[in-house]
Formats: structure tokens, sequence, C-alpha cells
């Protein structure tokens, strides 16, 4: 189980994290979604460790992660949400030292990444350099290697970027089934038709808050909207998107 | 609204030439906290900083001859012109179309010559100020300073003079470099020229480094007029712009016209080449550019990656250590400006290292190569500085940083892993390798023994630059960001390099004098051993501190507080722990030194034993010659042979034993009788008192004599500073002196300055040698016996050696300054009345090593054979200082000219 009680992140004095706290539990997908700035990322970068938040406490299992940050971060997978990849590396060297830099056997990590890589379609352009490689090949790339040591906690910042359709669908299937298998995993995406099929419980933050914390059906059900994405305009959405729609009509024809 | 054909080509033009200008630096590098700027504020300043210390040295050159300062102006020259070349190199990839270009500005209403004047301009004034940097001060300095005539118009003119030669060199390097380039461009595909030019770019820093610091240098009428020259003429343009500035400054010589019309033609021709294969770059390649397939063809053979994973599996265990490996191979293999960067280090490295054997190379070092020899010996450790230093450089420069957040999510071992894991690949990648082929070098050209120990010692040498550079490394190669505007950068860069040369050398000649013996080579490697252990203790210990942790953000300098504007606590965390950081990692004074002191102590217990073995060895093999004689509290030893009187005694020289004199006692012994002596302290004589000048010596001497039953009258013969005691002896029993043989006697009026020191210090410093001798240091410094001068057998030569290594001598040696009382007591013993004397001199001029010239040495030798009515002068014309080594028969018929002169006058032949 992963807890966040009370987490604060100041930039120069302004809460990009202000006052976070949900739980994203084994066995179920937690949906993160927020707009642009909202605090997604920045969240999820403390999760793994990557920043250390102003106030309040991250706790795996009821362990503060601090506390042993090795072996935490030993059963932790991320992708981040920009695809960023040594370029000069080919894509299976990528995974080959990602998999060692985690102690991986070789005999065993040999397997795991010639597998990842048919499976992901990769196989032929296994030995060409990642600078090469589009947006979506980058991000399967990026999510072999966040799942090559079998994390128990998975940290999804955008994964579908880039996924072409059928790619997409996999890491859907991909996403329920390890949290059937008894993964925590949390994802943030835009994409809210994917994160309300494939989501237990839904955190929307909005400007740093959390606005709303809860099951799907839940949500529906408080706030009688019959879709996620009406309830994330509701709560999350500032603009009045048709006004905004015709401004930028205008600008473009003037 | 505006038509849709108006473009404001001005505007389009600075903000391209803007752009193009700041992305000739590479803006990843840089720290999240640093201004690119500070990177090209840095550069300026280092090259502004070099032009003002060369125009210091112009304010001196005022009164110097016009002919003397040619190599100096050939010198501005020469690194206006690498400067250039250098940065031409440095900005390769920007200099023609690349992908980026195309698809960026493609897409963009923006016509090509736009395009094109905006990169052009930008790389013109990236040139332009370069040269200007480096010449700002001196290029107005020095052409003041010659102008001629000197006046407003002559020092205008001379100026211009000075600026049009340095720009001109400049553009010819950059043009020929840009020429090179886009004609390869035009001739293969897209793909092989990325590839060529990626060698093309190392070869042409090596070629300017090299040409830097191999040219030769010929700055002179002679160099320039001599044929030998003319070839490299042809090919070095700093040479060029030297003959295009004295041709404008109105220097007659023809050789300079030449070299000045070979600058106009060449730039010229440069210029043209360039100027079209650059058009047809632009035109040509930026379509093409495009139409490449989007994803490059893996290579198929895969051989580097396949040796790669060889070696990271044979050498290394653990997973760690060959993800850290592989990933630092593969980047110096793939990135270009790593390898630059690398190869900048070895373009200084090996042009240095072609330096210090071109003394072999041009057949002027007066040994042979195939020995062992210092220039030899110090190309092997300059190639390990080189790449140790080198990839301490390389591995701070970072690549892609902001892929490195693999790196902290992965972080599942303690940090002491990580650096371990950076230093075995450093090792498996750079060191070994180096090391490797140095070996097979040595052992290959030099004796096996040498070469093993000499491969030995460079191993050890290596560990210890890799512990030394590396330490305190807190990194993953290439995973850290860079801070530039570092405080004391350019400082340290200036006199680590200073340090570094004159290190190598001294470290090379130390080494080659320590493969003279065993015990030296066991010495060194031993001391370097403990250093390269307690310099892998203390990096170990820091990288095992439990505050340790890797390094992903360069820190500013601790003079200068971040402000921490973000307040993420970043920077502060980590300039606080660095600061913390107890770098006694808590250990007491005493502690810290006891390593030392215990070192120090086994040092001078085994220095004792050395010395014990080595006097038990020496006496075994050299057993007394003569017999010890007491003469009151001590014995001096004497040795006689032959019959007949006079008695013919020699006396040796200062710090020589006296043992040499057997060959010409031998020879002696046939027609007289024929004694040496050991003085007080030397051979197998007591040491004597303190001090000991001339008047102690001739009183021992006659004291012997008489013990020993040597009656005189005597024939004295004194080598060189012996000749200062048989004149006392003389003086002091001048009717038991029946002549003297002064062979290459020391002077009183020239060696008043001979071994003059602080007088009160001298018992100390007795006390001192004898110490240093007793624990075996007089022993291990002295050098072995080398070539015997053909008066002895080799085993003669071994044993006067080797009684001079005795404690007692090395104090006798001091007890005997300052010469100059010695030289007053001969003074005062006086004339020699009708003496028999013969003076020997050495016919072939020298000086001697206290500045006493020939001339004047012969003449001093003339009066002083003329002190006696019957003295003379001998030149000894095959002889050039050492009469007793290089031409012994003269002093035997010296001393037989002298006995038959001396039995002459006695009228009666007491040999019996």
């Amino acid at each position: 189980m992963l807890e966040l009680r009370g987490v604060v992140k100041l930039f120069s004095l302004t809460p990009a994290v202000n006052k976070v706290s949900f739980i994203a539990r084994a066995g179920e997908v937690t949906g993160y979604l927020g707009p642009n700035g909202s605090g997604k990322s920045t969240t999820l970068k403390m999760i793994t460790g990557l920043l250390d938040p102003t106030e309040g406490q991250i706790l795996f299992n009821g362990v503060p992660i601090q506390q042993d940050r090795i072996s935490y971060k030993q059963r932790l997978g991320y992708v981040p949400e920009e695809p960023q990849l040594y370029p000069h590396l080919t894509g299976a060297e990528y995974l080959e030292m990602v998999g060692q830099l985690r102690g991986i056997p070789d005999r065993i990590l040999s397997e795991k990444v010639d597998g990842f890589l048919h499976l992901l379609s990769l196989h032929p352009d296994r030995h060409v350099q990642i600078s090469s490689y589009s947006k979506g090949m980058r991000q399967k790339i990026l999510l072999a290697a966040a799942l090559l040591h079998n994390p128990d906690l998975i940290l999804l910042d955008e994964p579908f970027s880039g996924l072409d359709v059928s790619s997409g669908l996999v890491l859907r299937g991909l996403i329920r089934e390890l949290a059937a298998h008894g993964k925590v995993v949390l994802f943030s995406s835009h994409e809210l038709e994917t994160v309300e099929r494939v989501s237990h419980r839904i955190v929307i933050l909005h400007k740093g808050r959390v606005v709303a914390n809860d099951s799907i059906e839940q949500l529906r059900e408080l706030m009688s909207l019959p879709t996620l994405e009406d309830i994330f305009s509701q709560l999350a959405v500032e603009q009045d998107t048709a006004s905004v729609t015709r401004e930028m009509l205008e600008l473009i024809e003037r | 609204m505006p038509s849709p054909t108006h473009l404001d080509e001005p505007r389009q033009f600075r903000i391209l030439y803007r752009d193009f200008l700041v992305r000739l630096v590479d803006l990843e590098i840089v720290s999240s906290g640093g201004d690119p700027m500070d990177l090209v504020v840095n550069a300026a300043a280092i090259l502004s900083a070099v032009s003002f210390v060369f125009g210091i040295i112009v304010v001196n050159l005022r009164s110097a001859p016009r002919l003397a300062l040619w190599g100096f102006e050939e010198f501005l020259f020469r690194v206006t012109l690498v400067v250039v070349g250098l940065l031409t190199v440095l900005a390769w990839n920007a200099l023609l179309p690349e992908r980026r270009d195309s698809l960026v500005l493609g897409p963009l209403p923006i016509r090509l010559r736009t395009i094109v004047v905006a990169k052009s301009a930008a790389i013109a004034t990236a040139v332009g100020g370069a040269v200007v940097a480096m010449n700002v001060f001196v290029g107005l300095g020095y052409p003041v300073v010659v102008a001629t005539p000197y006046t407003l118009v002559g020092v205008v003119a001379s100026v211009a003079a000075y600026w049009i030669a340095a720009f001109s060199g400049a553009f010819f390097v950059f043009c020929a470099l840009l020429a090179a380039q886009g004609v390869l461009a035009q001739m293969v595909s897209y793909r092989i020229f990325l590839r060529i030019s990626a060698a093309m770019q190392l070869a042409a820093l090596v070629l300017i480094l090299g040409s830097f610091f191999v040219a030769p240098p010929m700055a002179s009428p002679k160099g320039l007029s001599a044929p030998e020259s003319q070839r490299w003429l042809q090919v070095l343009p700093s040479y060029w712009c030297l003959g295009l500035f004295e041709k404008l400054m109105g220097s007659p010589q023809s050789f300079f016209a030449v070299l000045a019309g070979r600058a106009v033609r060449n730039t010229a021709i440069a210029m043209m080449v360039a100027g079209v294969a650059y058009f047809l770059a632009w035109s040509r390649s930026l379509r093409r550019i495009v139409e490449e397939p989007d994803i490059q063809p893996g290579d198929r053979t895969r051989t580097a990656a396949r040796l790669g994973r060889a070696l990271a599996n044979q050498f290394l265990d653990r997973p760690l250590d060959r993800a850290i490996f592989l990933f630092t191979g593969r980047t110096m293999a793939r990135s270009r400006q790593h390898r630059l960067l690398f190869a900048i280090f070895g373009g200084i490295g090996i042009p240095f290292a072609i330096a210090s054997v071109r003394s072999f190379l041009m057949g002027t070092y007066k040994d042979r190569w195939d020995l062992p020899n210092a220039p030899v010996a110090a190309v092997g450790l300059l190639l390990l500085a080189i790449a140790v230093g080198g990839s301490r450089a390389v591995f701070s420069m970072p690549l892609s940083l902001a892929a490195n957040w693999i790196f902290k999510i992965t972080a599942v071992y303690r940090p002491a892993n990580y650096f371990a894991a950076v230093r075995k690949s450093l090792y498996l990648l750079i060191v070994g390798p180096v090391w490797a082929i140095s070996s097979v070098f040595y052992l290959a050209v030099w004796p096996a023994e040498p070469a093993i120990e000499h491969c030995l010692i460079l191993a050890l040498a290596a560990a210890l630059l890799v512990e030394g550079f590396f330490y305190q490394f807190r990194k993953i190669p290439f995973a850290c960001s860079y801070l530039p505007g570092g405080s004391d950068m350019k400082f340290k860069i200036g006199i680590y390099a200073g340090l570094f040369l004159i290190g190598v050398s001294m470290v090379s000649s130390i080494e080659i004098w320590a493969l003279q013996q065993p015990v030296r080579v066991v010495v060194i490697v031993a001391a370097l051993a403990a250093w390269t252990v307690r310099w892998h203790r203390l990096n170990k210990e820091f990288d095992e501190s439990p505050f340790n942790r890797v390094q992903f953000e360069d820190l500013p300098q601790a003079e200068v507080s971040p402000l921490d504007l973000r307040q993420d606590g970043q920077w502060l965390g980590d300039q606080a722990w660095v600061e913390s950081i107890d770098t006694t990692m808590g250990r007491t004074r005493w502690q810290r030194v006891r390593p030392f002191a215990a070192g120090f102590a086994l040092l001078l217990i085994g220095g004792i034993i050395y010395e014990q073995i080595g006097e038990w060895r020496d006496r075994r093999r050299f057993p007394q010659i003569g017999k010890s004689v007491n003469i009151g509290a001590r014995s001096l030893n004497i040795s006689c042979i032959g019959e007949g009187s006079p008695t013919v005694v020699f006396e040796s020289d200062q710090a020589s034993a006296s043992v040499i004199w057997s060959s010409v006692q031998n020879e002696v012994s046939r027609f007289a009788r024929a004694c040496w002596y050991d003085r007080a302290g030397y051979g197998w004589s007591d040491a004597g008192p303190f001090p000991n000048h001339a008047d102690t010596a001739a009183r021992d001497l006659h004291a012997l004599l008489a013990a020993a039953g040597v009656s005189p009258p005597y024939i004295l013969v004194g080598d060189q500073f012996g000749a200062f005691h048989v004149r006392v002896f003389r003086g002091y029993y001048p009717a038991e002196t029946a002549g003297m043989v002064l062979v290459e006697p020391w002077n009183e009026d020239t060696t008043v300055s001979i071994h003059n020191h602080f007088e009160p210090l001298r018992p100390g410093v007795v006390a001192f040698m004898k110490t240093l001798s007793l624990i075996g240091l007089s022993r291990f410094l002295a050098d072995p016996p080398g070539k015997h001068p053909g008066a002895f057998t080799s085993e003669e030569w071994e044993e006067a050696r080797a009684l001079l290594r005795q404690p007692k001598t090395l104090a006798a040696r001091v007890k005997e300054p300052p010469i100059w009382i010695s030289g007053e007591l001969a003074r005062k013993a006086g004339r020699f009345g009708d003496l028999p004397v013969v003076v020997l001199t050495s016919g072939i001029p020298s000086d001697t090593w206290y500045d006493e010239t020939y001339e004047r040495r012969v003449t001093l030798n003339s009066k002083l054979a003329q002190l006696s009515t019957r003295g003379k002068q001998t030149i000894v014309t095959n002889s050039q200082h050492r009469v007793l080594f290089e031409a012994p028969e003269a002093i035997v018929e010296a001393v037989r000219e002298v006995i038959d002169e001396a039995r002459g006058k006695s009228g009666a032949d007491d040999r019996t």
C-alpha cells in the first residue's frame, strides 16, 4: 500500500503540491488526474524519491520511504512523463543496463529483455540507437525498463503518450493484470476514457490540492455525473472551453 | 494583414544568427544552475589572460635586436592559429548543415541564403572573437614595440600588419578545415559522411596540437633559408604569417617574400574551396539529410559491442560493475564530444611524448634508445598520466543529463559500490590497455630485466594516478552536470600542467637511476606500493562514509554561497554535506601520523640492515691491501712495494680511494720503492680528526712513514687536492723531501670558494653525512661503478668505488674542506728552492668543475713549477683532466725523471 500524508512541495514559496493525502492499495489501479501544472508529475517524482517533500510523509507498506531508500527503490518501477533516455544506447543495451543496475542476474535478464522486446514489437530494432526511435518506441522502452525487475509499486506518468492503438490496448490490459497480481499501480494520464476503464479509484488534483479521492462509481453517484470527463470538467477545469475555442479561431484568422 | 510573401529578412537573420552563435556552445552540459554565457566568458577570459601575459613579456623585448624576435613572433602566430583550429574542431558539427537545421528550419518560410548568411556570420564572429581575445593585448603591444619608423604612421602600419597576418592565418586554418569537411560532404552520403567526419575531426585535433608542440624552431636567417627547413615551411602556416608580417613591415629578406606569398596564395585557395564547398553543402545537402531514413540501421557486425561484453563478463562479476563499464565504454565510443575531449588530451600528450624522444629521432641523444633511458621511460608515464587525467575530465563531462534519472531511480546499492564500479571501468577501459601497449613496447625494446621492472613501476604509477585523480570522485561518468565559472580553474590548469611536465621528467630520471641497482628498484616499488595503498584506503574510507551519496549536480565553489532560490534544498543539502565531511575521518593526529612514523621506522631499520650487509660483503670482496700502522690514537693504512731510495709516496685527491694508485705503484716499483697510503677516514685507515686540513694530513703522513719504517728521502706525488698536502709536507719536512710530482694540482688562487659553507654548521654536516651512511642511504644513492678507466680493471674500479661508500669516508670528505684553508697552508709552505719538481698538466683543453679555465690552469701550473729552480711543467697531450686515469704512464715517467734528478743531485744511486 502506498500512502501520502499531508505532502507539501514548495518551489520558491509557491506550493506545487499542497497537503496531498491519499492511499493507493495493492490489487487496485489508482488513477491520478489533474490539469497541466496541477502537481501530478511533482507528486510522482516525490513518490519515486527524485524530489524530497517540503512537508508530509510518503509511506510504502507503512514504512516511510526515506527510512530505507535502497530497498524501497528495489521494489519501485517508474515510467516518467518525458521519455528521457540515453540516445547513444540501443534499445537492448538500455534495458540490459537498467537490469544490471537493478542487480538482475545475466541469464534471467537476457531472457526478460529479449521477451519484452519481442512482445513490444521492438525486436527488429533492438540494435538501433535510441536516437533513431520514435516517441512510441521510446515509451515502450521506458515501460519495459520499469517492469524488468517485477516491482511491487508501479508508477506510470502518461504511459500512453506516443503509443499506437494496439500497444495502448496491450498496456491497458497489462495495467489491470498487474493490479490483479497484487501490485500497487498508480498512473496518471490525460486520456480520461482509458483512466475510467482501467482504474478502481481516482484522485483528482487541482492547483496542488486533492479535490476528489474515491472510486469512480462513488464519484458518479456523489456528483450525479455520468462520465469521468464530466466529473473532471466540474472539479478541475476552470476554462470555458467553448469561449477559448472561439477566441483561438479569431486569433488565427486575424 | 501583410502579404504572405513579405519576409522580414533582417529580423530573421538576427534571430538565426543569435541561435547559431549560442549553439556553438553545447547548452546541455551546463548545470541547471549555470549560465552558458559563463562558459563563453570564461573562455574569452582565459585567452585574454594569455594575451596579457604575452603583452607583459613584450615590454621587456624593447631592446632586443629585431632578428632575435622572429621566434617570438612566430610563436604568437602559432598560438593564435592553434586556438582558431581548436575552436573550429570543437564547433565541427555546427559548421555544415545538420539534421536539426533541416527539420526545424525546413518547414519555415526562411530563405536559404538567410540561413547560410546567419550561420556564416555566427561562425565568423566566433572565430574573429577568438583571434581578438587571443591578441587583444599583445596585438597592440608587440607591433608598437617593433614599429619602424617609430612615428604615428609607423605604429599604425605595424599594428595593421600584425592583425592582417594574424587574421590571414586564422582564416587559412578555419577555411582549410571547413574545405576538408565540405569536400567530403559532397563526395559521400550523409551517413558515411557522419562517420568519416568524426574520424577527420579527431585527426585534425591531433594535427593541430601536434604541430604546436613538435614543430622545429626555424625562425632565424639560417633556419629559414636552410634546405632541410623548406619542407616544414611548406606546411606550417605560422611561418607564413611571420613572413607576411615581416614583409608588410618592409623586411628585405627574400625568404619572407616567399612565405608571404605562400600565406596570401594558400589563404585565397582555402577560402575559395571552402566557399564553394559550403555553398554546395547548403544547397544540396539539406534535402539529402531529410531524405535519409528515420531509423538508421544498426551495426550488423557489432564486433566492438561483443568485445565489450566479453571483457565485462570476463573481468567483472557484479551486474552493477558491468552496467557502469558498458555504459562508460559505449558513451566514450559513441559520443562525439567525449571522444573529442579525450582526443584533446591525447593530442597534447602524444606530441609531448614525441618531443620527449625527439633527440632520439633526430639522432642527437648520446645514449642508446634500446637501453634503459629517461626520455623513453618518460613516454609510458606521460601516456598513462594523460590517459588517466583525460579520463577524469571526460567522465566529468555530462551527456543527456535529463536521462540520468534512471541512475537515481535504480540506486539500489551503496554509493561506495558505484564509485568502485567507476574505478574498475577506468582500469579496464583506459588504464589497462595503455599500460599493456606500453609494456609490450618496453619488453620488445629493452632488455628483459629492466623492462619488467619498468612495467611494474608503471603499473604502480598507474594505480597511484587513478587514486589521485579520482580522489573523492563521487560521480557516475557523464551523469553529473557541469557548472562553469570555477574561480580557480584557469590557475589550476596552468599550475598542474607545469608541475606535471617537470614531474614526469624528474620521475623518469629517478626511475632510470633506480634501475641500475636491484635494491633501489625494491625501495622504489615498495614506496610506490605503500603510497598507492594509502591513497586507496583514503578513497575507500571516503567512499564508504555513511553520509556519502552519488553526485548528480555540480556544486558551486565554496567561496560562493548559492541563494537556493528554488528552495528545494538540493544544493544547500549537498553543499552542507560536502562541508561537513571530516576529511580526517575522525582520527586523532597521532592516528594519522602513525602510519608514516611506522613506515619511517621500518625504512631506518631496513637501511641499517642494508648497510651492515653491504659492509660485510665489501669486507669479504675487498680484503685489506697494505697494513695498518699505529700512529698514536689511531692507525693508518699503507702499502709499499719495490726497493730503493728515495721512496716514492703517493698522495690522493679528495674523495678518492688510494688503491687507485696501484697500477702506477707497480710500474714505479720496477725502479724505486713505491708507497701509497689512505688518509684518515679513507680506505682501510681509521677516521681522523676534525677538521682535517693539509697540515694535519702532512703530520699524519710523516708519523705514518716513521712508524712504518719507511725512511726518507721521499719523492712525493700529489694528485689534484693531494698536491696541497705534499707541498705542506715539504714545507714542514724539507730535508726529507727529495722531489715532487704534482699531477693536475689544485691552485690556491682558484679554489678559494670550493666547499665554502657556513662553517659553524660543518660539525653537524659531518654527523649528518655519517648518519646517512650508517642508515644505508649513501650506499643506496651511490652511482654504480660505471665504465672503468682504461688504467684499471673493472674489479679494481669497483673496489675503489666501494671504499668511498664507507661512513667514515663520507665524514672524511666533509672534514677536509673548506679547501681554501689547505690552499693557504700550501701557499705558506713557500717556494721549493732547488727541489726537482714536475707539474703535469692535461693537454686536451677543458675547464674544471670549479670554473677554472684551461688557459689559466696552464699559466698557474707553470708558475707553480717555477717555484723551484729545477721545476718544469709537462703537458700530457693524451689526457683531458684525470692524468691518473687517462695517462698514468706520464706520472711514471715524471716520477722517474724526478728520481733521476734527485739521485743526480745526491750523486748516488741508492737502489739496493
